[in-house]
């Protein structure tokens, strides 16, 4: 088994200046190893330091010591000492993340909002916005609200828009943050499938999964966080 | 958008800019102090801190408008390869700016032409650059002026009866026209209103994404540079204190500087 994800000794500690200082310790001499088609769901409970993990695999956050590798273009790139226009180009083509949350951008319509993705990766206009379609439909956005920009839809509604922008460019690698926190039993469903055909296409995939039902339909293993905790010094 | 850009395999890449320990003081003043950073084709790289802690200085360095006390300021002249810009003749930096640079101004009367149409602005750029026919250059200040979503009816208006967020979409067609290789741009939401603001964004995000362009721009407004910018450089006292990717700086803020801008950004 090839992994696609290989975390060393990964260590993350908040310094927080603007409060006089103080060392906030998440995790340390952490080490994680996900293959392909495996889907591994991070847990432990609130402040274990999920959230800080998935973050630092995505580089949003820059790890305090250790290595993470990540596959791509063919080769294994540390994430900790890769450039900024390299870690551009791997979550352009490698890791793809969906946060809870859409950041949503002024006037975008929704259906270019989640073609973009698959753009970038030099998908037509067309074909692009063909294949944002299916998964719109599939995670039942009506089609009235496709050419509307997402910042007035509800909760639910920018969440699957979300999910579906993070699952068109069917990356080799995928953190998902609660990707079903505010969806109804059918949307969960469709996610779901959708997790399961991203491991059957050989894609490696972290998450936080809250849900149980949903938990324990995908995940293949549990990695506890806590396990790695440090007490303050 | 048309054709959106996808970035060269990465032993392709070769900078367009290259700046080296970069130091500008007035008197005993520091205006920037040992700035270096190199920036790729198609990179748009944000420059945050408060007045006074030398953004502008250093903007007006990195786009000629200033000589620096020391260091270099390389770009990428195509065959002659990287060159420093302050070892270019008049002529040849002229021209550079006139072809492979834009430069917008954070006050569009800085960057247009008050006295001549709003096409004339945008067709002038073009005649610089030895084109003259008329109706080609017509249909391209046409072109454009639709592009930053001005109404055709206007290109024979000047640019005083326009509004502020006009007129700064207006110096952007005119910057833009030329499709230059680096644009510099200083506050260029600046001094406009909120709405106004959104818009503008996410035009000049289009636009730069769709050319390829690369882009320097320098802001006080966060949301400015999550929006547009791939880097962010944060300066504060005339050094850069923190760089980065633009989300890294932004949510995982490492020196005392940065997590007090960040975290004194109201929630709306």
């Amino acid at each position: 088994m090839t992994a696609m994800i290989s975390v060393s000794g990964l260590a993350k500690d908040f310094v927080l200046h603007t409060q006089g200082g103080v060392r906030i310790p998440v995790f340390a001499d952490l080490d994680l190893e996900v293959a392909a088609g495996e889907c591994v769901c991070l847990h432990g409970p609130s402040g274990a330091g999920k959230s800080t993990l998935l973050r630092s695999l995505y580089a949003n956050y820059k790890p305090s010591a250790g290595r993470i590798r990540v596959t791509h273009r063919g080769g294994m790139v540390d994430l900790t000492t890769a450039e900024p226009w390299q870690v551009i180009d791997i979550r352009r083509h490698s890791v793809g993340y969906v946060s809870q949350f859409l950041s949503v951008i002024p006037r975008v319509p929704a259906l270019d909002v989640v073609a973009e993705p698959a753009r970038m990766l030099g998908a037509s206009a067309e074909a692009a916005r063909e294949q944002a379609a299916a998964l719109l439909t599939r995670l039942n956005i009506p089609e009235r609200l496709w050419s509307v920009a997402p910042a007035t839809f509800s909760g639910g509604e920018q969440q699957r828009v979300n999910i579906a922008r993070g699952f068109i460019a069917r990356y080799p690698i995928m953190l998902l943050d609660e990707p079903t926190a505010s969806l109804d039993a059918g949307n969960r469903q469709v996610v779901i499938g959708l997790i399961h055909e991203a491991k059957a296409r050989g894609a490696a995939i972290v998450g936080i999964f809250h849900d149980a039902e949903v938990r324990e339909a995908v995940a293949d293993r549990l990695f506890e966080v806590t396990a790695y905790q440090r007490s303050a010094a | 958008m048309s054709a959106v850009m996808v970035s060269a395999p990465v032993d392709e890449r070769r900078p367009l800019l290259r700046v080296e320990s970069v130091s500008k003081s007035y008197g005993s003043t520091i205006g920037c102090r040992d700035v270096g950073f190199t920036l790729y084709p198609g990179e748009v790289i944000g420059i945050v801190g408060e007045s006074g802690s030398g953004k502008s200085t250093l903007l007006n360095v990195l786009s000629a408008q200033l000589t620096p006390d020391s260091g270099r300021v390389e770009f990428d002249l195509g065959h002659a390869g990287l060159r420093d810009i302050f070892t270019l003749s008049e002529p040849e930096r002229r021209r550079l700016m006139r072809t492979d640079w834009g430069i917008v101004h954070q006050n569009p009367r800085d960057g247009l032409r008050m006295d001549v149409s709003a096409g004339g602005n945008v067709g002038e750029r073009l005649m610089a650059i030895g084109q003259r026919h008329y109706a080609n250059i017509r249909a391209e200040g046409l072109d454009w002026l639709a592009k930053v979503e001005l109404d055709a009816s206007r290109v024979d208006h000047l640019p005083k009866t326009f509004s502020g967020g006009m007129q700064q979409r207006l110096q952007i067609a005119r910057n833009l026209v030329t499709r230059p290789r680096l644009v510099f741009m200083d506050e260029p939401t600046g001094g406009l209103d909120v709405s106004v603001q959104a818009r503008l964004l996410d035009l000049l995000r289009g636009l730069v994404r769709e050319l390829g362009i690369a882009a320097i721009v320098v802001t006080h407004d966060l949301a400015v540079v999550r929006l547009l910018a791939d880097r962010l450089m944060v300066m504060w006292k005339g050094e850069v204190v923190e760089q980065g990717l633009t989300d890294q700086v932004l949510d995982d803020p490492h020196h005392p500087y940065t997590q007090l801008l960040v975290s004194s950004v109201l929630q709306v």
